[in-house]
């Protein structure tokens, strides 16, 4: 509930700032945001298991976002950074899923 | 296939695994805000991150279509400039023709002269006409898409064709005079005739005899091709005849380097 609170608040800021997104980040936005919602979710998860940690959270967050950036930016750099964009997505995709599947097993005990 | 079960098997950090272990056993409820707080927090960057990703996606169409507006004043201005400095030319084409007139009625050679020149600026175009002829006009079938149903320049070119061989004298297309250096060319998906962009619907003037050129035409293989074309992609023609028809002067008649063999 307070996870969605902060959601929708998130939604609201960025909505309301609208900042600019400079030209050079603008491919790797996306990659960030799959590679945050997967560090959320896998806290999500930790936490509906007991066994959730703000530090590792925090930690897992930002280098979640900061390492798949960087892989990005390494593949655009080597010619191939569509496809390992699409290998971060499709690794990052599984975990969301596993992991909803999960919290979906905690909350609906099914 | 390791690599594929360690993803589905481990698909939380291990993080929280170490460090649940090695964490004191209290939890007190001091604890447990801290952890919400963390919690809110990243889903507040989170939120923000997804808002300005799907924001900027949703930006960068209108900034195409803003583009694409401002080429489009772009083009409709030089358009503009371009028919400006038509009329002019053909003010001061009409100004020399005047000029010519009176500097050749002094003498009979000189009358001789502008009779014979008035005949073949007739016929190359170089002067606006009038008579009676028919006007053809034709457009687009009403659910023309990319590729059925759009006037193409060839069938234009048939069109012109036809009237040519059905005893017109004079044809315009659109207010632009056809004369022997005149082009009607596709470019991209527009028809450019005197290398103009035309849009339908596209209005064919034809000077000629009333009687018989709709007749001819309709036997001409140009006039067979465009019944063709009504009858089977439901492009729009009509063809009137007209008592009075103005076709206009060709303004940028001028041959630069072609010069009359032997007279001179």
């Amino acid at each position: 509930m307070i996870a969605v609170l902060g959601l929708v608040i998130g939604v609201v800021i960025g909505l309301l700032v609208a900042p600019d997104v400079p030209e050079w980040a603008q491919p790797y936005l996306p990659i960030a945001v799959v590679a945050a919602l997967d560090a959320v979710f896998g806290a999500l998860r930790a936490f509906l298991d007991g066994i959730f940690d703000d530090k590792v959270f925090v930690v897992s967050f930002i280098s979640n976002v900061l390492i798949a950036a960087l892989i990005v930016y390494l593949g655009d750099q080597l010619g191939v950074g569509s496809q390992l964009s699409t290998g971060v997505v499709v690794v990052l995709g599984i975990r969301i899923f596993t992991n909803m599947a999960a919290i979906r097993r905690h909350i609906f005990r099914a | 296939m390791s690599l594929l079960n360690n993803l589905m098997a481990h698909p939380i950090d291990e993080g929280y695994a170490v460090a649940a272990r090695t964490r004191p056993k209290q939890g007190g409820k001091a604890f447990r805000s801290r952890h919400r707080v963390m919690l809110v927090a990243a889903t507040v960057v989170l939120g923000f991150l997804l808002a300005i990703a799907a924001g900027q996606n949703y930006r960068s169409a209108p900034e195409a279509q803003k583009q694409r507006n401002e080429l489009i004043t772009r083009i409709n201005q030089a358009d503009t400039r371009l028919n400006g400095l038509r009329t002019q030319q053909s003010q001061l084409a009409g100004e020399v023709r005047r000029l010519q007139a009176a500097g050749l009625s002094n003498d009979s050679s000189g009358t001789a002269l502008q009779q014979k020149l008035d005949d073949l600026e007739l016929q190359a175009g170089a002067t606006a006409v009038t008579g009676a002829g028919i006007k053809a006009v034709i457009d687009d079938a009403k659910d023309a898409d990319a590729k059925e149903g759009r006037i193409l320049d060839v069938d234009l070119q048939q069109l012109v064709n036809g009237l040519w061989t059905s005893g017109a004298e004079a044809i315009a297309v659109n207010g632009h005079r056809l004369t022997s250096l005149t082009a009607i060319r596709g470019a991209g998906s527009a028809i450019t005739v005197d290398y103009s962009s035309l849009t339908p619907p596209y209005t064919v003037l034809a000077i000629g005899d009333t009687a018989t050129m709709p007749a001819r035409f309709a036997q001409s293989s140009g006039g067979q091709w465009v019944q063709y074309l009504v009858s089977n992609f439901h492009v729009r023609m009509t063809i009137t005849t007209e008592d009075s028809l103005l076709v206009p002067a060709d303004a940028t008649i001028a041959l630069r380097y072609a010069k009359v063999t032997g007279s001179r």
